[in-house]
Protein backbone atom coordinates (compact mmCIF):
# COMPACT_ATOMS: atom_id res chain seq x y z
CA UNK A 1 0.00 0.00 0.00
CA UNK A 2 2.77 2.48 1.44
CA UNK A 3 4.48 1.28 -2.16
CA UNK A 4 1.53 2.02 -4.39
CA UNK A 5 0.91 5.48 -2.48
CA UNK A 6 4.98 6.35 -3.44
CA UNK A 7 4.53 5.66 -6.82
CA UNK A 8 1.14 7.78 -7.15
CA UNK A 9 3.18 10.68 -5.44
CA UNK A 10 5.91 10.33 -7.90
CA UNK A 11 3.86 10.09 -10.72
CA UNK A 12 2.27 13.18 -9.63
CA UNK A 13 5.54 15.09 -8.96
CA UNK A 14 6.42 14.05 -12.27
CA UNK A 15 4.26 15.47 -14.41
CA UNK A 16 3.94 18.70 -12.50
CA UNK A 17 7.05 19.41 -12.29
CA UNK A 18 6.85 18.67 -16.38
CA UNK A 19 3.51 20.56 -16.33
CA UNK A 20 5.51 23.78 -14.27
CA UNK A 21 7.75 24.63 -17.65
CA UNK A 22 5.10 25.81 -19.62
CA UNK A 23 2.41 26.90 -16.14
CA UNK A 24 3.56 30.56 -16.62
CA UNK A 25 1.95 30.60 -19.22
CA UNK A 26 -1.19 30.27 -17.64
CA UNK A 27 -1.09 33.93 -16.57
CA UNK A 28 -1.30 35.35 -19.77
CA UNK A 29 -4.50 33.22 -20.47
CA UNK A 30 -7.22 35.25 -19.28
CA UNK A 31 -5.96 38.26 -20.62
CA UNK A 32 -5.23 36.54 -23.84
CA UNK A 33 -8.87 34.68 -23.92
CA UNK A 34 -10.87 37.75 -23.21
CA UNK A 35 -8.73 40.31 -25.65
CA UNK A 36 -8.67 37.82 -28.45
CA UNK A 37 -12.65 37.42 -28.16
CA UNK A 38 -13.78 40.95 -27.40
CA UNK A 39 -10.94 43.00 -29.52
CA UNK A 40 -8.84 40.72 -32.18
CA UNK A 41 -11.14 38.28 -33.62
CA UNK A 42 -13.71 41.40 -34.14
CA UNK A 43 -11.41 43.87 -36.36
CA UNK A 44 -10.44 40.98 -38.19
CA UNK A 45 -14.30 40.45 -38.88
CA UNK A 46 -14.88 44.12 -39.34
CA UNK A 47 -12.19 44.49 -41.66
CA UNK A 48 -13.80 41.53 -43.88
CA UNK A 49 -17.43 43.20 -43.27
CA UNK A 50 -15.78 46.35 -44.79
CA UNK A 51 -15.31 44.88 -48.01
CA UNK A 52 -19.08 43.50 -48.08
CA UNK A 53 -22.74 45.04 -48.87
CA UNK A 54 -24.61 43.18 -46.04
CA UNK A 55 -27.80 43.97 -44.66
CA UNK A 56 -27.96 41.44 -42.14
CA UNK A 57 -31.15 39.38 -43.69
CA UNK A 58 -29.53 38.72 -47.03
CA UNK A 59 -26.51 36.84 -47.88
CA UNK A 60 -23.15 39.35 -47.82
CA UNK A 61 -22.10 40.50 -51.24
CA UNK A 62 -18.43 40.99 -52.19
CA UNK A 63 -18.19 44.90 -53.42
CA UNK A 64 -14.81 45.35 -53.17
CA UNK A 65 -13.62 48.87 -52.05
CA UNK A 66 -16.76 50.57 -53.25
CA UNK A 67 -17.85 50.91 -49.36
CA UNK A 68 -14.14 53.27 -49.02
CA UNK A 69 -14.61 55.40 -52.17
CA UNK A 70 -18.03 55.88 -51.10
CA UNK A 71 -16.44 57.10 -47.60
CA UNK A 72 -14.46 59.70 -49.79
CA UNK A 73 -17.25 60.56 -52.47
CA UNK A 74 -20.50 60.62 -50.53
CA UNK A 75 -21.61 64.59 -49.02
CA UNK A 76 -22.60 63.03 -46.19
CA UNK A 77 -19.59 61.19 -45.31
CA UNK A 78 -17.29 64.01 -46.57
CA UNK A 79 -19.08 66.00 -44.53
CA UNK A 80 -18.41 63.58 -41.10
CA UNK A 81 -14.64 63.63 -42.29
CA UNK A 82 -14.73 67.91 -42.23
CA UNK A 83 -16.47 68.18 -39.32
CA UNK A 84 -14.62 65.59 -37.13
CA UNK A 85 -11.44 66.99 -38.45
CA UNK A 86 -12.90 70.29 -36.80
CA UNK A 87 -13.49 68.57 -33.32
CA UNK A 88 -9.40 68.11 -33.49
CA UNK A 89 -8.96 71.34 -34.37
CA UNK A 90 -11.70 73.11 -31.93
CA UNK A 91 -10.20 70.87 -29.17
CA UNK A 92 -6.37 71.64 -29.83
CA UNK A 93 -7.52 74.99 -29.41
CA UNK A 94 -10.07 75.52 -26.26
CA UNK A 95 -8.73 72.60 -24.62
CA UNK A 96 -5.31 72.02 -24.59
CA UNK A 97 -3.87 75.05 -25.56
CA UNK A 98 -6.60 77.26 -23.33
CA UNK A 99 -5.59 74.79 -20.67
CA UNK A 100 -1.75 75.00 -20.94
CA UNK A 101 -2.06 79.38 -20.46
CA UNK A 102 -5.05 78.83 -17.78
CA UNK A 103 -2.71 76.45 -15.44
CA UNK A 104 0.66 78.45 -16.58
CA UNK A 105 -1.52 81.66 -15.12
CA UNK A 106 -3.11 79.93 -12.11
CA UNK A 107 0.49 78.19 -11.32
CA UNK A 108 1.85 81.18 -10.56
CA UNK A 109 -0.56 82.71 -7.78
CA UNK A 110 1.43 81.88 -4.03
CA UNK A 111 -1.86 81.22 -2.25
CA UNK A 112 -2.91 77.45 -2.31
CA UNK A 113 -6.32 78.69 -1.78
CA UNK A 114 -6.97 80.41 -4.57
CA UNK A 115 -5.00 77.67 -6.53
CA UNK A 116 -7.13 74.95 -5.25
CA UNK A 117 -10.53 76.93 -5.98
CA UNK A 118 -9.92 77.63 -9.43
CA UNK A 119 -8.47 73.73 -9.89
CA UNK A 120 -12.05 72.90 -8.10
CA UNK A 121 -13.56 75.29 -10.79
CA UNK A 122 -12.01 74.04 -13.86
CA UNK A 123 -11.61 70.39 -13.16
CA UNK A 124 -15.34 70.08 -12.01
CA UNK A 125 -16.35 69.66 -15.56
CA UNK A 126 -14.26 66.64 -15.93
CA UNK A 127 -15.80 64.46 -13.24
CA UNK A 128 -19.41 64.49 -15.21
CA UNK A 129 -19.96 61.53 -17.77
CA UNK A 130 -20.82 62.94 -21.52
CA UNK A 131 -23.60 62.36 -21.45
CA UNK A 132 -25.01 64.26 -18.11
CA UNK A 133 -22.62 67.24 -19.88
CA UNK A 134 -24.53 67.15 -22.45
CA UNK A 135 -28.28 67.13 -20.94
CA UNK A 136 -26.81 70.55 -19.25
CA UNK A 137 -25.91 71.64 -22.16
CA UNK A 138 -29.06 70.96 -24.61
CA UNK A 139 -30.55 73.53 -22.03
CA UNK A 140 -27.90 76.28 -22.69
CA UNK A 141 -28.01 75.98 -26.77
CA UNK A 142 -32.29 75.19 -26.97
CA UNK A 143 -34.62 78.17 -28.21
CA UNK A 144 -35.81 78.33 -24.03
CA UNK A 145 -32.22 77.59 -22.89
CA UNK A 146 -29.71 80.06 -21.22
CA UNK A 147 -28.56 81.68 -24.26
CA UNK A 148 -31.37 82.62 -25.23
CA UNK A 149 -33.31 83.53 -21.66
CA UNK A 150 -29.90 85.79 -21.40
CA UNK A 151 -29.69 87.83 -24.56
CA UNK A 152 -33.71 88.55 -24.34
CA UNK A 153 -33.55 89.81 -20.23
CA UNK A 154 -30.74 92.36 -22.32
CA UNK A 155 -33.13 93.46 -24.46
CA UNK A 156 -31.12 91.07 -27.29
CA UNK A 157 -34.66 88.90 -28.03
CA UNK A 158 -34.52 89.37 -32.08
CA UNK A 159 -31.00 87.00 -32.29
CA UNK A 160 -32.52 84.22 -30.33
CA UNK A 161 -32.55 81.39 -32.13
CA UNK A 162 -31.82 77.12 -31.99
CA UNK A 163 -28.52 77.46 -31.93
CA UNK A 164 -27.71 73.65 -32.40
CA UNK A 165 -30.04 74.18 -35.46
CA UNK A 166 -27.66 76.63 -37.46
CA UNK A 167 -27.14 74.72 -40.52
CA UNK A 168 -25.43 77.61 -42.07
CA UNK A 169 -22.04 76.95 -43.23
CA UNK A 170 -19.03 77.73 -40.67
CA UNK A 171 -16.55 79.13 -43.73
CA UNK A 172 -18.12 79.90 -47.45
CA UNK A 173 -18.06 76.38 -49.36
CA UNK A 174 -17.08 73.95 -46.70
CA UNK A 175 -19.97 72.10 -45.65
CA UNK A 176 -19.46 72.28 -41.82
CA UNK A 177 -22.32 73.78 -39.94
CA UNK A 178 -21.76 76.49 -37.21
CA UNK A 179 -23.61 74.03 -34.90
CA UNK A 180 -20.51 71.92 -34.77
CA UNK A 181 -18.88 74.80 -33.40
CA UNK A 182 -21.24 74.58 -30.38
CA UNK A 183 -20.97 70.75 -29.86
CA UNK A 184 -17.04 70.90 -30.04
CA UNK A 185 -17.22 73.88 -26.48
CA UNK A 186 -19.45 71.16 -24.99
CA UNK A 187 -16.01 68.41 -25.40
CA UNK A 188 -13.68 71.28 -24.74
CA UNK A 189 -15.54 72.32 -21.28
CA UNK A 190 -15.13 68.56 -20.07
CA UNK A 191 -11.39 67.74 -21.39
CA UNK A 192 -9.76 71.25 -20.01
CA UNK A 193 -10.12 70.12 -16.64
CA UNK A 194 -8.02 66.91 -17.08
CA UNK A 195 -5.90 68.45 -19.22
CA UNK A 196 -4.97 71.54 -16.81
CA UNK A 197 -3.99 69.45 -14.39
CA UNK A 198 -1.89 67.36 -16.18
CA UNK A 199 -0.01 70.80 -17.25
CA UNK A 200 -0.49 72.05 -14.18
CA UNK A 201 1.09 69.24 -11.68
CA UNK A 202 4.18 69.35 -14.27
CA UNK A 203 4.38 72.84 -13.54
CA UNK A 204 4.38 72.68 -10.03
CA UNK A 205 7.24 69.78 -10.16
CA UNK A 206 9.33 72.73 -11.99
CA UNK A 207 11.68 73.33 -9.11
CA UNK A 208 11.37 77.35 -8.65
CA UNK A 209 15.11 78.32 -8.51
CA UNK A 210 15.09 77.43 -12.33
CA UNK A 211 12.79 80.16 -13.15
CA UNK A 212 14.67 82.19 -10.50
CA UNK A 213 18.30 81.68 -11.97
CA UNK A 214 16.63 82.95 -15.39
CA UNK A 215 15.34 86.03 -14.57
CA UNK A 216 18.27 86.85 -12.22
CA UNK A 217 20.30 86.42 -15.64
CA UNK A 218 17.25 88.76 -17.41
CA UNK A 219 15.35 86.92 -19.10
CA UNK A 220 11.71 88.08 -18.94
CA UNK A 221 8.67 86.07 -18.39
CA UNK A 222 7.31 84.93 -21.72
CA UNK A 223 11.25 84.07 -22.35
CA UNK A 224 10.98 81.71 -18.76
CA UNK A 225 8.26 80.04 -20.23
CA UNK A 226 8.90 79.37 -23.80
CA UNK A 227 13.03 78.31 -22.75
CA UNK A 228 12.81 77.20 -19.10
CA UNK A 229 9.36 75.80 -18.37
CA UNK A 230 7.89 74.82 -22.14
CA UNK A 231 11.04 72.00 -22.86
CA UNK A 232 10.33 70.60 -19.17
CA UNK A 233 6.69 70.36 -20.52
CA UNK A 234 6.74 68.67 -23.50
CA UNK A 235 6.53 64.75 -22.60
CA UNK A 236 3.31 65.64 -20.92
CA UNK A 237 2.37 68.20 -24.38
CA UNK A 238 2.66 65.71 -26.23
CA UNK A 239 0.23 63.18 -24.24
CA UNK A 240 -2.74 66.23 -24.20
CA UNK A 241 -2.03 66.31 -27.70
CA UNK A 242 -2.40 62.60 -28.61
CA UNK A 243 -5.30 62.16 -26.20
CA UNK A 244 -7.31 65.00 -27.43
CA UNK A 245 -6.82 64.24 -31.14
CA UNK A 246 -7.79 60.93 -30.49
CA UNK A 247 -10.95 61.79 -28.57
CA UNK A 248 -12.14 64.00 -31.02
CA UNK A 249 -11.51 61.92 -34.08
CA UNK A 250 -14.07 59.22 -32.25
CA UNK A 251 -16.11 61.49 -30.70
CA UNK A 252 -19.52 59.74 -30.38
CA UNK A 253 -21.70 60.09 -27.21
CA UNK A 254 -21.93 64.19 -26.90
CA UNK A 255 -23.18 64.66 -31.11
CA UNK A 256 -25.44 61.53 -30.27
CA UNK A 257 -26.86 62.83 -27.38
CA UNK A 258 -27.22 66.31 -28.05
CA UNK A 259 -28.39 66.61 -32.04
CA UNK A 260 -28.27 63.00 -33.26
CA UNK A 261 -26.29 63.98 -36.10
CA UNK A 262 -28.69 66.48 -37.11
CA UNK A 263 -30.17 68.76 -37.98
CA UNK A 264 -30.96 65.83 -40.94
CA UNK A 265 -26.79 64.17 -41.10
CA UNK A 266 -25.46 67.90 -40.32
CA UNK A 267 -23.48 67.93 -37.21
CA UNK A 268 -22.41 63.94 -37.29
CA UNK A 269 -18.68 62.89 -36.52
CA UNK A 270 -17.45 60.09 -38.18
CA UNK A 271 -18.30 57.69 -35.17
CA UNK A 272 -22.06 59.04 -35.35
CA UNK A 273 -21.80 57.99 -39.05
CA UNK A 274 -20.63 54.65 -38.68
CA UNK A 275 -23.48 54.20 -36.04
CA UNK A 276 -26.11 55.36 -38.33
CA UNK A 277 -25.22 53.72 -41.47
CA UNK A 278 -24.75 50.34 -39.42
CA UNK A 279 -27.54 50.06 -37.13
CA UNK A 280 -30.06 52.30 -38.12
CA UNK A 281 -29.77 52.56 -42.14
CA UNK A 282 -28.11 48.95 -41.69
CA UNK A 283 -25.67 49.36 -44.21
CA UNK A 284 -23.40 47.28 -41.91
CA UNK A 285 -20.81 47.34 -45.00
CA UNK A 286 -20.82 50.72 -44.53
CA UNK A 287 -20.21 51.10 -41.10
CA UNK A 288 -17.29 48.40 -40.62
CA UNK A 289 -15.52 50.59 -43.48
CA UNK A 290 -16.33 53.84 -41.60
CA UNK A 291 -14.71 51.77 -38.46
CA UNK A 292 -11.46 50.77 -40.34
CA UNK A 293 -11.72 54.42 -42.16
CA UNK A 294 -11.09 55.59 -38.19
CA UNK A 295 -8.91 53.25 -37.05
CA UNK A 296 -6.17 53.65 -39.74
CA UNK A 297 -6.28 57.61 -39.73
CA UNK A 298 -6.14 57.01 -35.75
CA UNK A 299 -3.04 55.44 -36.39
CA UNK A 300 -1.82 58.12 -38.55
CA UNK A 301 -2.86 60.64 -36.30
CA UNK A 302 -1.21 58.99 -32.98
CA UNK A 303 1.73 57.73 -34.50
CA UNK A 304 4.39 59.49 -31.71
CA UNK A 305 1.82 57.73 -28.98
CA UNK A 306 1.42 54.27 -28.55
CA UNK A 307 0.10 54.47 -25.14
CA UNK A 308 -2.98 55.27 -23.28
CA UNK A 309 -6.46 54.46 -23.72
CA UNK A 310 -9.89 56.50 -25.26
CA UNK A 311 -12.74 57.77 -22.84
CA UNK B 1 3.89 95.19 -15.20
CA UNK B 2 0.84 96.21 -13.46
CA UNK B 3 -1.24 95.96 -16.34
CA UNK B 4 -0.07 92.57 -17.28
CA UNK B 5 -0.43 90.85 -13.65
CA UNK B 6 -4.05 92.60 -14.13
CA UNK B 7 -4.87 90.87 -17.39
CA UNK B 8 -3.49 87.78 -15.43
CA UNK B 9 -6.18 87.95 -12.76
CA UNK B 10 -8.92 88.89 -15.61
CA UNK B 11 -8.46 86.04 -18.23
CA UNK B 12 -8.13 83.24 -15.36
CA UNK B 13 -10.93 84.96 -13.43
CA UNK B 14 -13.16 85.36 -17.11
CA UNK B 15 -12.94 81.80 -17.80
CA UNK B 16 -13.35 80.38 -14.57
CA UNK B 17 -17.25 81.91 -14.30
CA UNK B 18 -17.30 80.33 -17.86
CA UNK B 19 -16.26 77.30 -16.65
CA UNK B 20 -18.55 77.44 -13.61
CA UNK B 21 -21.98 78.95 -15.60
CA UNK B 22 -23.27 75.57 -16.87
CA UNK B 23 -22.58 73.71 -13.31
CA UNK B 24 -24.96 76.90 -11.83
CA UNK B 25 -27.37 76.39 -14.18
CA UNK B 26 -27.70 72.55 -13.30
CA UNK B 27 -28.42 73.47 -9.95
CA UNK B 28 -30.34 76.55 -10.40
CA UNK B 29 -32.83 74.21 -12.65
CA UNK B 30 -33.21 71.42 -10.48
CA UNK B 31 -34.00 73.67 -7.89
CA UNK B 32 -37.24 74.49 -9.85
CA UNK B 33 -40.50 72.70 -10.66
CA UNK B 34 -41.44 71.29 -13.97
CA UNK B 35 -44.27 74.14 -14.06
CA UNK B 36 -41.78 77.04 -11.99
CA UNK B 37 -38.92 76.06 -14.90
CA UNK B 38 -41.49 77.17 -17.41
CA UNK B 39 -43.28 80.20 -15.34
CA UNK B 40 -39.86 81.85 -13.80
CA UNK B 41 -37.42 83.30 -15.94
CA UNK B 42 -34.87 81.29 -16.54
CA UNK B 43 -32.45 82.88 -13.95
CA UNK B 44 -34.77 83.28 -11.08
CA UNK B 45 -34.56 81.00 -8.50
CA UNK B 46 -38.00 79.63 -6.88
CA UNK B 47 -39.22 80.91 -3.46
CA UNK B 48 -36.84 79.08 -0.89
CA UNK B 49 -39.25 77.34 1.41
CA UNK B 50 -39.71 75.31 -2.33
CA UNK B 51 -36.68 74.51 -2.76
CA UNK B 52 -36.19 71.16 -0.47
CA UNK B 53 -39.84 69.81 -1.97
CA UNK B 54 -38.78 70.37 -5.13
CA UNK B 55 -35.25 68.76 -5.46
CA UNK B 56 -36.80 66.04 -3.84
CA UNK B 57 -39.34 66.00 -6.47
CA UNK B 58 -37.26 66.22 -8.96
CA UNK B 59 -34.81 62.87 -8.59
CA UNK B 60 -37.87 61.03 -7.46
CA UNK B 61 -39.05 61.63 -10.82
CA UNK B 62 -35.97 60.67 -12.33
CA UNK B 63 -35.87 57.77 -10.92
CA UNK B 64 -39.36 56.40 -11.24
CA UNK B 65 -40.50 57.75 -14.47
CA UNK B 66 -37.09 57.87 -15.71
CA UNK B 67 -36.63 54.42 -14.06
CA UNK B 68 -33.14 54.66 -12.94
CA UNK B 69 -33.10 52.51 -10.41
CA UNK B 70 -32.00 49.20 -12.09
CA UNK B 71 -29.80 50.46 -14.35
CA UNK B 72 -27.76 52.25 -11.34
CA UNK B 73 -27.64 48.87 -10.05
CA UNK B 74 -26.45 46.91 -13.38
CA UNK B 75 -24.57 49.94 -14.19
CA UNK B 76 -22.07 48.92 -10.92
CA UNK B 77 -22.09 45.65 -12.00
CA UNK B 78 -21.08 45.85 -15.55
CA UNK B 79 -17.74 48.96 -14.64
CA UNK B 80 -17.48 47.27 -10.90
CA UNK B 81 -16.75 43.52 -12.37
CA UNK B 82 -15.22 44.75 -15.20
CA UNK B 83 -12.70 47.19 -13.52
CA UNK B 84 -11.67 44.81 -10.69
CA UNK B 85 -11.58 41.86 -13.17
CA UNK B 86 -9.50 43.81 -15.28
CA UNK B 87 -6.82 45.12 -12.65
CA UNK B 88 -6.67 41.48 -11.68
CA UNK B 89 -6.01 39.79 -15.31
CA UNK B 90 -3.83 42.42 -16.35
CA UNK B 91 -1.31 41.84 -13.09
CA UNK B 92 -1.65 38.43 -13.66
CA UNK B 93 -0.67 38.78 -17.55
CA UNK B 94 1.94 41.79 -16.69
CA UNK B 95 3.32 39.47 -13.86
CA UNK B 96 4.28 36.57 -16.13
CA UNK B 97 5.69 38.93 -19.43
CA UNK B 98 8.23 40.79 -16.78
CA UNK B 99 9.17 38.24 -14.04
CA UNK B 100 8.78 34.60 -15.65
CA UNK B 101 9.97 33.07 -18.10
CA UNK B 102 7.76 33.62 -21.16
CA UNK B 103 9.17 32.93 -24.96
CA UNK B 104 8.89 36.60 -26.74
CA UNK B 105 6.98 38.59 -24.20
CA UNK B 106 7.26 41.65 -26.44
CA UNK B 107 5.32 39.87 -28.94
CA UNK B 108 2.47 38.45 -26.33
CA UNK B 109 2.46 42.15 -24.61
CA UNK B 110 1.48 43.77 -28.41
CA UNK B 111 -1.05 41.17 -29.32
CA UNK B 112 -3.13 41.72 -26.38
CA UNK B 113 -2.21 45.61 -26.14
CA UNK B 114 -2.91 45.67 -29.62
CA UNK B 115 -6.43 46.27 -29.61
CA UNK B 116 -5.88 49.76 -27.55
CA UNK B 117 -5.13 51.50 -30.81
CA UNK B 118 -7.98 50.62 -32.13
CA UNK B 119 -11.52 52.35 -31.98
CA UNK B 120 -14.46 51.06 -30.63
CA UNK B 121 -15.93 50.91 -34.10
CA UNK B 122 -14.03 48.44 -34.43
CA UNK B 123 -15.26 45.54 -32.56
CA UNK B 124 -19.08 47.09 -32.31
CA UNK B 125 -20.75 45.40 -35.00
CA UNK B 126 -19.17 42.04 -34.93
CA UNK B 127 -19.81 41.48 -31.08
CA UNK B 128 -23.33 42.51 -31.73
CA UNK B 129 -24.09 40.08 -34.70
CA UNK B 130 -22.21 37.39 -32.77
CA UNK B 131 -23.58 37.91 -29.56
CA UNK B 132 -27.20 38.09 -31.47
CA UNK B 133 -26.31 34.78 -32.46
CA UNK B 134 -25.48 32.90 -29.27
CA UNK B 135 -27.93 34.46 -27.01
CA UNK B 136 -25.51 36.85 -25.26
CA UNK B 137 -27.34 40.39 -26.73
CA UNK B 138 -29.47 42.27 -24.09
CA UNK B 139 -27.84 39.86 -20.98
CA UNK B 140 -25.93 41.43 -18.54
CA UNK B 141 -23.20 38.99 -18.96
CA UNK B 142 -22.54 40.00 -22.20
CA UNK B 143 -22.06 43.12 -21.53
CA UNK B 144 -19.82 42.69 -18.63
CA UNK B 145 -17.49 40.39 -20.85
CA UNK B 146 -17.06 43.30 -23.17
CA UNK B 147 -16.27 45.94 -20.67
CA UNK B 148 -14.05 42.98 -18.95
CA UNK B 149 -11.77 42.72 -22.47
CA UNK B 150 -12.06 46.26 -23.58
CA UNK B 151 -10.42 46.98 -19.87
CA UNK B 152 -7.62 44.61 -20.10
CA UNK B 153 -5.05 46.22 -22.94
CA UNK B 154 -4.54 49.59 -20.81
CA UNK B 155 -4.87 47.43 -17.85
CA UNK B 156 -2.08 45.28 -18.91
CA UNK B 157 0.31 48.84 -20.15
CA UNK B 158 0.24 50.29 -16.68
CA UNK B 159 0.58 47.27 -14.89
CA UNK B 160 4.15 46.15 -17.18
CA UNK B 161 5.43 49.58 -16.41
CA UNK B 162 4.52 49.55 -12.75
CA UNK B 163 6.09 45.71 -12.77
CA UNK B 164 9.34 46.77 -14.45
CA UNK B 165 9.91 48.72 -11.53
CA UNK B 166 10.43 46.47 -8.69
CA UNK B 167 13.69 45.24 -8.49
CA UNK B 168 14.55 41.25 -9.23
CA UNK B 169 15.92 40.68 -6.07
CA UNK B 170 12.65 40.55 -4.26
CA UNK B 171 11.35 38.25 -6.81
CA UNK B 172 14.63 36.14 -6.50
CA UNK B 173 15.01 36.00 -2.72
CA UNK B 174 11.78 34.38 -2.83
CA UNK B 175 12.36 31.97 -5.31
CA UNK B 176 15.19 30.69 -2.89
CA UNK B 177 12.68 30.10 0.35
CA UNK B 178 11.08 28.12 -1.74
CA UNK B 179 8.34 29.64 -2.87
CA UNK B 180 6.37 29.00 -6.29
CA UNK B 181 5.09 31.67 -8.78
CA UNK B 182 1.43 31.54 -7.78
CA UNK B 183 3.12 32.57 -3.79
CA UNK B 184 5.38 35.02 -5.34
CA UNK B 185 2.65 37.05 -7.35
CA UNK B 186 0.34 36.85 -4.54
CA UNK B 187 2.47 37.68 -1.53
CA UNK B 188 5.23 40.19 -3.17
CA UNK B 189 3.76 41.39 -6.84
CA UNK B 190 0.18 42.08 -6.25
CA UNK B 191 1.15 44.25 -2.86
CA UNK B 192 4.00 46.19 -4.59
CA UNK B 193 1.81 47.13 -7.31
CA UNK B 194 -1.20 48.06 -5.00
CA UNK B 195 -1.54 51.76 -6.85
CA UNK B 196 -1.42 50.51 -10.25
CA UNK B 197 -4.48 48.30 -8.87
CA UNK B 198 -6.18 51.82 -7.98
CA UNK B 199 -4.84 53.39 -10.95
CA UNK B 200 -6.73 50.61 -13.57
CA UNK B 201 -9.43 50.21 -11.34
CA UNK B 202 -10.45 54.33 -11.06
CA UNK B 203 -9.69 55.15 -14.59
CA UNK B 204 -11.60 51.72 -16.10
CA UNK B 205 -14.25 52.27 -13.23
CA UNK B 206 -15.46 55.74 -14.79
CA UNK B 207 -14.74 54.57 -18.27
CA UNK B 208 -17.24 51.99 -17.93
CA UNK B 209 -19.59 53.87 -15.81
CA UNK B 210 -19.43 56.85 -19.06
CA UNK B 211 -19.35 54.39 -21.77
CA UNK B 212 -22.71 55.19 -23.74
CA UNK B 213 -22.29 53.32 -26.84
CA UNK B 214 -21.55 49.65 -26.01
CA UNK B 215 -24.90 49.49 -23.75
CA UNK B 216 -27.12 51.49 -26.72
CA UNK B 217 -25.97 48.89 -29.44
CA UNK B 218 -25.60 45.58 -27.49
CA UNK B 219 -28.53 45.78 -24.44
CA UNK B 220 -32.52 46.91 -24.53
CA UNK B 221 -34.04 45.81 -21.59
CA UNK B 222 -30.58 45.80 -19.07
CA UNK B 223 -29.64 48.93 -20.66
CA UNK B 224 -26.58 51.03 -18.52
CA UNK B 225 -27.54 54.10 -16.91
CA UNK B 226 -25.93 56.22 -19.30
CA UNK B 227 -28.30 54.45 -22.14
CA UNK B 228 -30.72 55.35 -20.11
CA UNK B 229 -30.18 59.24 -19.28
CA UNK B 230 -29.40 59.57 -22.78
CA UNK B 231 -32.94 58.88 -24.04
CA UNK B 232 -34.87 60.57 -21.95
CA UNK B 233 -36.25 64.10 -22.94
CA UNK B 234 -39.24 66.39 -22.60
CA UNK B 235 -41.12 64.70 -25.49
CA UNK B 236 -41.33 61.68 -24.15
CA UNK B 237 -43.72 62.01 -22.02
CA UNK B 238 -41.45 62.94 -19.08
CA UNK B 239 -42.05 65.42 -16.55
CA UNK B 240 -39.94 68.31 -18.03
CA UNK B 241 -36.02 69.72 -17.70
CA UNK B 242 -35.44 70.17 -13.81
CA UNK B 243 -35.86 66.14 -13.51
CA UNK B 244 -34.10 65.30 -16.63
CA UNK B 245 -31.04 67.46 -15.24
CA UNK B 246 -31.34 65.99 -11.73
CA UNK B 247 -31.38 62.16 -13.66
CA UNK B 248 -28.22 63.25 -15.37
CA UNK B 249 -26.23 64.56 -12.61
CA UNK B 250 -28.08 61.41 -10.47
CA UNK B 251 -26.12 59.05 -13.02
CA UNK B 252 -22.57 61.17 -12.58
CA UNK B 253 -22.46 61.17 -8.82
CA UNK B 254 -21.36 57.88 -8.15
CA UNK B 255 -18.02 58.85 -10.56
CA UNK B 256 -17.42 62.35 -8.91
CA UNK B 257 -17.56 60.59 -5.57
CA UNK B 258 -14.93 58.19 -7.11
CA UNK B 259 -12.94 60.56 -8.84
CA UNK B 260 -12.71 62.81 -5.79
CA UNK B 261 -11.12 60.28 -3.44
CA UNK B 262 -9.12 58.55 -6.22
CA UNK B 263 -7.88 61.71 -8.64
CA UNK B 264 -4.35 61.11 -7.38
CA UNK B 265 -4.08 57.17 -8.91
CA UNK B 266 -6.20 58.48 -11.40
CA UNK B 267 -3.92 61.28 -12.80
CA UNK B 268 -0.86 58.79 -11.74
CA UNK B 269 -2.35 56.44 -14.46
CA UNK B 270 -2.65 58.40 -16.83
CA UNK B 271 1.54 60.05 -16.77
CA UNK B 272 3.16 56.81 -16.54
CA UNK B 273 5.69 56.62 -18.75
CA UNK B 274 7.40 53.85 -20.20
Amino acid sequence: MTHFIKSLKRCLELSSSKFSSYSQYLYLVPAFVLTATIMLTPAVYTIILSFQEWNLLTEPKWVGLSNYIKILTRPTMVRAILNSLTWILGTLVFGAALALLLAQLVDSYKSKIVKGLFTIVFVAPFTFAPTTMSKIWINIFNSEGAINATLEAIGLGAITRSWLSLTQPLIPGLPIPISTVFLILVLCWRILGLNYLLFLITLESIPPYYSEAARLDGANEWQIFWKVKFPLLKPVTLLVIAKTIINSWRMFSIPWVMTQGGPGRATETLAVSMYRESLLLFDTGMGAAIAVFIAISSLFLSMRWLGGFTT
Amino acid sequence: MKFRSLLKHVTVVIFAIIWFIPIAILFITVLKSGSQFYELSFWALPPLTEIPKNIFQNFKTAITAGELLRPLFDTFLYAGVSSLGAALVSALAAYALVHLDIRYPQAWFLTIFGGNLLPFQMFLLPIYIAFSSIGLYNTRLGLTIVYFGLCIPFGLFLYRNYASQIPVSFFDAAKIDGANSLQIFWRIFFPMTKSAFLSVFVIQFIWGWNNLLFGMVLTEDVRPIMAMVAKMSPTRGFAGTPAILAGSFLASIPTIVIFIILHRQFIEGLTITR
